[in-house]
């Protein structure tokens, strides 16, 4: 006799929603489709729009689950206790390194925590500084909806303020697609994304899984689903198979780090 | 077992004290002639074999941590397979759990600035009993005070009336407002309103971005400072699927009075603690935390078996069985020893569940239900397995008629009477009464002391009993068969306060393997009739534990 574990078998068609980060978009779109076609029952749609977004969902009830580039702020904790009396949970679904990102023509190889500081708050605003051409430095933005903008801002400038000047890019595809058609650009975001951009060193380390894993590079976040209370039904069923041997081999098939080594 | 806190230190030192009268008083009634006739074969030598190996140095202690821990899962496993046992979840006995773990290094900054700048160090000024998911607080934020951190609408009692702490720091007190009467925050004894996270996670719901926790004079007299490094010496642990939570930082009151009383509030304290405050609203002072961590994400197992029933009435229901192998690892060293061996906590426990396991699969033929064995991880680190198992239970939670749960077994002698921890709750406590009388021994009453301090609530039963099922707890009683009560309270005394959570728990420690064997024969007497009742156990009206029953049920999960 064989225990089948006593996971929900889901039975009836069952819609889950998905809201948050740009940087886990692609991730849960791949996510999603992979675990639909082997449950067939359950049709996911997935959005994006920032991680302020995805917890806006939740508390509106427009979404089940948040993608979250960044830790819940109390803030929006007190939103979810105010309404549901519950403090949320947080669901790690993979490591992520935060890369920098710049145009494929620039030879910098490597800045310096206190470099990129200085660029976004536009205290260097000129590449000639780091040894290139005299050429002025244009950083972007992502969108204030975005757990990676608030991520940088706060590991990065040290809770500083952004350089008011800086523009701010609708999403991260506008982002790269910004950064490689201007040589003189500099961003930020996951390190999966590589179609277009050149990725540079922090402190000469590399943006690499081995050194996240060896807690080497300086800038690694978790990327997470929250939801307002323990999952159940088909919402937990989808949320433990993110933890599964498939799905993190997924995760890592996609550039970002499983959570756990096999 | 998890990590006594102060007040449950001072209140089992008071419960040794009260039993040793209460026994004297009582002992004329008490039916103390005790036998065993007991026709079942278990094995001493098996017993004893599986305590040395689970708790011999080379196990490094047992701890969860995804590597070394892991061996003495396998050794569990092996045995469930050797005496024939089914694994419990699709051909594996292993129910991996990822686990997060994180450290808060030395080079954390912490700093507030009121009339001048304060820098405290990682251990010499305070502790961190939450990271928060490994905050990082750069921007400066206001310091806020809230009384005891307190919200007990039961209590008519809101420490947070009137108060904004959304997007603040704020700081509390330890301990729970004074009171004699039981029926105010019960009294003397510390109610779940003192828990730390308790606490935090009240500041958290309220929008708070970290806590600082003072602790008082009284506090420390219990529990002096170096205890507190010791208890928060092992990283922090969560289930990568947890609640969220804040940095909350533990302090000394006279680390931080300077800035309490530049802020305006005045506290009193006396030797039961905080008494009274009063808050001035005089200044401002800041707040700034740059966290730095190491973390680690992994899987440890729980480790699961399963028994068919195959009694003629078999019904498709379950009996939990469970006990927790894992333990404190390597620490810091006490007299040259940094292993941890947790020989009664837990070695002898899991060495009592694989016997009775081999000794139920035995009997399958004549077991009218079936039997999950589960050995959890993680207990030590917050009853994270139990947990765990809860959220992803491998049989219904609503089939499962019950769990008993073995955390500790008899060590000092010979027994007439036992404790059901937690029978109280349900209509265990009628079979349990029925089983110790045909085991001519008797049910002692848990006393009151102990049943305050939260007896049920220090380990995985009570989790179990969370997610609906009717569980609980069996340890000896206090009446022995062959020494006197005073020596039985000393060496009591003695593991409580010398042993538990040591490297003392060794297999150095003195162990009447007599007693031990006389309480697994009980566990598995206790286990046969739970598993061949006919009507299985219900929760008593008003338990805490019965809506969840309702709620499984009514979900069929």
């Amino acid at each position: 006799m064989i225990i089948v574990g006593c996971s929900t078998a889901i039975k009836e068609p069952t819609r889950i929603v998905i809201k948050g980060s740009d940087t886990m978009y692609m991730l849960s779109i791949r996510l999603a489709a992979e675990y639909m076609k082997n449950n067939r029952q359950v049709s996911i749609y997935v959005y994006g729009g920032g991680t302020a977004s995805g917890f806006q969902a939740i508390q509106d009830k427009s979404a089940d689950i948040c993608m979250a580039s960044r830790n819940v702020e109390p803030e929006e904790v007190k939103l979810l206790a105010d309404e549901f009396r519950s403090i949320g949970v947080s669901h790690l679904i993979a490591k992520d390194a935060m890369s920098i990102y710049v145009n494929n023509k620039n030879p910098i190889q490597s800045l310096t925590m206190q470099q990129l500081q200085d660029i976004f708050k536009c205290e260097t605003t000129n590449w000639n500084a780091f040894g290139w051409t005299d050429l002025k430095i244009s950083p972007i933005n992502r969108q204030e909806n975005s757990g990676t903008r608030e991520y940088f801002l706060t590991h990065v400038l040290d809770g500083q303020d952004y350089c008011k000047s800086i523009p701010s890019a609708l999403s991260l595809s506008n982002m790269i697609q910004f950064i490689s058609n201007d040589s003189s650009a500099i961003g930020y975001g996951g390190i999966t994304y590589v179609e277009g951009v050149k990725h540079i060193n922090i402190n000469n380390i590399e943006p690499t899984t081995e050194n996240v894993l060896k807690d080497l590079y300086p800038i690694i976040r978790y990327l997470q689903f929250y939801t307002i209370n323990s999952p159940t039904g088909a919402v937990k069923a989808f949320l433990d198979w993110c933890l599964s041997n498939q799905a993190q081999d997924l995760i890592k098939e996609m550039g970002f780090i499983p959570i756990w080594d096999k | 077992m998890t990590t006594l806190y102060i007040y449950e230190r001072k209140f089992i030192k008071i419960l040794i004290i009260f039993l040793l009268f209460h026994h004297v008083v009582n002992s004329m009634e008490s039916s103390i002639e005790m036998q065993n006739d007991s026709v079942h074969s278990l094995n001493p030598i098996n017993f004893r074999e599986l305590i040395n190996i689970l708790g011999q140095d080379s196990m490094k202690g047992r701890p969860t941590d995804g590597r070394i821990g892991n061996k003495a899962a396998m050794v569990i496993a092996e045995r469930l397979a050797d005496y024939g046992i089914l694994p419990g979840l699709n051909g594996s006995y292993f129910q991996n759990i990822p686990l997060h773990e994180i450290s808060v290094l030395p080079e954390s900054e912490f700093k507030i600035v009121c009339n001048d700048t304060y820098d405290f160090e990682l251990s010499e000024d305070y502790i961190v009993s939450s990271t928060g998911m490994m905050s990082y607080l750069p921007r400066p934020l206001d310091i806020v005070f809230a009384g005891f951190g307190i919200f007990a609408p039961e209590f008519d009692y809101n420490d947070y009336q009137n108060i904004d702490v959304s997007g603040k720091v704020v700081v509390l007190l330890n301990g729970e407002p004074f009171s004699e009467e039981l029926e105010y925050f019960n009294g003397i004894y510390p109610t779940i309103y003192s828990n730390f996270q308790t606490k935090a996670k009240q500041a958290l719901a309220r929008g708070a971005k970290a806590c600082i926790i003072l602790l008082s004079e009284k506090d420390l007299r219990f529990k002096p400072w170096a205890n507190m490094l010791l208890e928060y010496s092992l990283p922090e642990m969560t289930l990568a699927q947890t609640a969220s939570d804040i940095l909350t930082i533990i302090m000394p009151f006279d680390k931080a009075n300077h800035i309490i009383d530049y802020m305006g509030v005045i506290v009193d304290q006396n030797e039961f603690g905080f008494t009274e405050f009063v808050d001035n609203n005089l200044s401002k002072a800041s707040f700034t935390f740059k966290g730095k961590y190491a973390d680690k994400t992994f899987l440890a197992p729980n480790v699961v078996g399963f028994i068919k029933g195959r009694g003629e009435n078999v019904k498709d229901e379950y009996l939990l069985l469970s006990a927790h192998y894992d333990h404190l690892g390597i620490g810091i060293p006490v007299d040259g020893d940094s292993i941890y061996n947790g020989v009664l906590d837990n070695a002898m426990g899991v060495s009592a569940l694989l016997e009775l396991s081999r000794m139920l699969n035995l009997f399958a033929d004549n077991l009218n239900r079936n039997i999950i064995i589960v050995f959890t991880t993680a207990e030590e680190r917050g009853l994270l397995g139990s947990i765990y198992y809860a959220q992803n239970p491998i049989v219904p939670l609503y089939k499962t008629i019950a769990n008993l749960n073995i955390d500790g077994i008899a060590f000092i002698d010979n027994f007439n009477s036992i404790f059901g921890v937690g029978a109280d709750f349900s209509e265990l406590q009628d079979i349990i009464i029925k089983v110790t009388e045909s085991n001519n021994l008797y049910l002692e009453e848990l006393p009151f002391e102990l049943s305050k301090v939260g007896a049920f609530n220090r380990s995985d039963q009570t989790i179990f009993a969370q997610a609906g099922i009717p569980s609980m707890l069996v340890m000896e009683g206090t009446d022995y068969a062959n020494v006197s009560h005073e020596f039985g309270f000393y060496r009591l005394y003695d593991y409580m306060v010398n042993v538990y959570h040591s490297p003392f728990d060794d297999l150095n420690y003195m162990i009447n393997y007599d007693a031990a064997m006389q309480h697994v024969d009980f566990l598995l007497n206790l286990s046969i009739e739970l598993i061949n009742l006919e009507i299985i156990p219900e929760w008593y009206e008003g338990s805490p534990y019965e809506i969840e029953r309702l709620r499984t049920r009514a979900e069929r999960r």
